[in-house]
């Protein structure tokens, strides 16, 4: 068998362990051991094997669970509570004003998080009982709080970003500046879908009641724990002050004293987010050792190589090409979680999209997008499981239907992503040069 | 078996609290000296590193034990709930040969830090530090897995309620 014969066995037996429910850590692990065997002979197998997890401890990752502690910190305390009310403040008086503040303070807790789970499970708790209670339609309420999770792994910093730079060799920073723009953008967009569905359905929101100026100005002025974390955790960065590690390390240290400090953090509550973080952690380790594994087999096989000489024979454009991988993603989001898509495409794909010459970091971004349509379509929406999970007696249907026009937006976004990289570029070339 | 599994992981995961804490901490004290007094903390590169082995991978095994690893459950939706049963013990066994194969290839290149006297450039910490904090974790894994695959086979067995 040729080295791309095994490697396509690879990806197919990879494939039927998933869905046998073998663990996804260990099913790349496995599949990458006895692959880089078939190729490479076991002796070389076993020594890549036993010193891929010593070599997954670095520096580089120290970054994840710093930023997860900050978020499951923030999520904790009454920082989340005070932003909805912030945002809450921006729209108060128009019809729609509880979905569209539920995506305001979804962008803003996405600033201080990194993950799109905690965010959508931090709203589902705080945004969805206040919109029922005013009488919010049950499919705009979950919808707006499942599409607004998503903006946490897209708005910087991000976790998923992290675990992209990590298998794209590419840099953090770089990454996190890029994700900016389009997650505002996509937040706007968001609030459009929402003005656009009360506009054709009024019955679905109520028209809430106005706040005076000084009320406004009140619950915005409590933003300021979030912009005070934001600034060390992001723009700590750009400053120069820190590196990613170091930035994460001072934010998360601020958030528990500035909860601590306000009366909004139990000591209980600072152990379950120590324990929230750990667990988080390690599962994302044993998925990344696995990954890992797997992605020494993908190179060893020389699969991405095929590939491309395939396209150039083929004659396809490259944003053909680019079309086609997307297609691929969103179906891929249909069955695998967003982490291991990463990990398990990268390897692959990538060479194939540096090749036709385009820009990872770009190419990173756009993934992120995509995957994130992945997290709030069925069947493996993970977050409208978040949702459900905390409101059992919300049918799945009526999440998914919800979700359906915010999925206008996502498309938006990638199209404009496709058309215009600069929407990502543009930023990172500004900070970093 | 499975209370010891239990005791371990939970033992595991709480060190591991202390060196997040103190992973978190040292950034703190390093950006501040550095920033207060232009004396930044030597080889808080290498801590850290050494510090993650431990955050990372000592949680690992509570994570098994809570059902927290990713596993796509797909066919669920499929599958009745008796053939459902006996394919978790097959997802189990599978987790449980990755991660005793890991633990003993992982001991092999832990073998190789110390006969050839492996320590980090800046401070000279022994290698064998982070490979033992990373083995620790992966090692109760495999104890955890154990535990999971005996209570799932008592349950396909119908030996448990």
């Amino acid at each position: 068998m040729t080295p791309q014969e095994i490697g396509a066995l690879g990806i197919l037996a990879l494939v039927v362990l998933t869905f046998l429910r073998v663990p996804l850590g260990a099913a790349m692990g496995l599949v990458g051991l006895v692959g880089y065997a078939a190729i490479d002979g076991w002796e070389s197998a076993f020594f890549v094997f036993g010193d891929t997890p010593y070599a997954m401890s670095r520096y580089a990752l120290s970054v994840l669970p710093l930023f997860i502690l900050m978020g499951s910190v923030a999520s904790r305390s009454g920082m989340s509570r005070e932003l909805f009310a912030a945002a809450n403040a921006i729209f108060a008086g128009r019809r729609g004003a509880l979905p569209m503040a539920t995506i305001g303070a979804c962008a803003g807790f996405s600033a201080i998080s990194g993950s799109s789970l905690a965010t959508a499970a931090t709203f589902t708790r705080i945004a969805v009982p206040e919109m029922r209670r005013h009488g919010y339609d049950e499919r705009l309420a979950t919808g707006a709080v499942a599409a607004g999770g998503t903006l946490g792994i897209l708005i910087p910093p991000s976790v998923i970003m992290v675990i992209y730079a990590l298998a794209a060799e590419e840099s953090v920073p770089a990454l996190f500046a890029a994700g900016l723009i389009p997650g505002i953008l996509l937040a706007l967009l968001f609030v459009l879908v929402v003005w656009a569905v009360t506009r054709i359905r009024p019955d679905w929101a109520p028209a809430g009641p106005r706040m005076r100026p000084r009320e406004r100005l009140r619950a915005a002025a409590a933003m300021w724990k979030l912009a005070l974390l934001f600034t060390l955790a992001v723009g700590g960065i750009y400053a120069g002050w820190f590196s990613p590690t170091e930035a994460a390390g001072v934010a998360s240290f601020a958030a528990i004293v500035v909860a601590a400090a306000a009366g909004q953090l139990r000591f209980s509550d600072f152990l379950a987010a120590l324990g929230e973080t750990l667990r988080t952690t390690a599962m994302l380790m044993f998925i990344l050792v696995g990954a890992w594994i797997f992605a020494y087999f993908v190179v060893q096989t020389r699969l991405p190589v095929a590939l491309v000489a395939l396209i150039d024979l083929l004659g396809l454009a490259p944003w053909a090409v680019i079309v086609i991988i997307l297609i691929f993603y969103i179906l891929l989001g249909c069955v695998l979680e967003s982490v291991a898509i990463i990990l398990v495409t990268v390897p692959v794909f990538l060479p194939i999209v540096t090749a036709l010459g385009y820009d990872p970091v770009w190419y990173g971004i756009l993934m992120v997008v995509v995957v994130e349509v992945g997290l709030i379509t069925p069947p493996v929406g993970l977050n409208i499981f978040v949702i459900r999970a905390q409101l059992p007696d919300i049918p799945l249907g009526v999440i998914f239907r919800g979700i359906g026009p915010f999925l206008v937006a996502n498309t938006i976004l990638i199209a404009a992503l496709l058309i215009f990289p600069e929407l990502a570029l543009w930023l990172p070339g500004l900070l970093l040069g | 078996m499975h209370s010891v599994a239990l005791a371990a992981a939970r033992l595991l995961s709480r060190v591991a609290a202390l060196f997040l804490l103190a992973m978190m901490m040292l950034n703190v004290v390093d950006v501040g000296l550095r920033t207060g007094f232009n004396a930044p903390i030597f080889g808080t590169y290498e801590i850290v590193e050494l510090l993650l082995a431990a955050v990372a991978f000592l949680a690992i095994p509570e994570v098994f034990l809570r059902d927290g690893h990713i596993t796509i459950e797909l066919i669920d939706q499929i599958l009745p709930p008796g053939a459902i049963v006996w394919l978790r013990l097959v997802g189990t066994l599978a987790a449980m040969i990755f991660v005793a194969l890991l633990a003993w290839h992982m001991l092999g290149s832990a073998r190789d830090f110390i006969a050839f006297d492996d320590v980090t450039v800046d401070l000279q910490i022994p290698l064998i530090w982070k490979a033992a904090l990373a083995l620790a974790g992966v090692a109760v894994s495999v104890l955890a897995v154990l535990a999971i695959f005996l209570r799932d086979l008592r349950r396909a067995l119908g030996r448990d309620a």
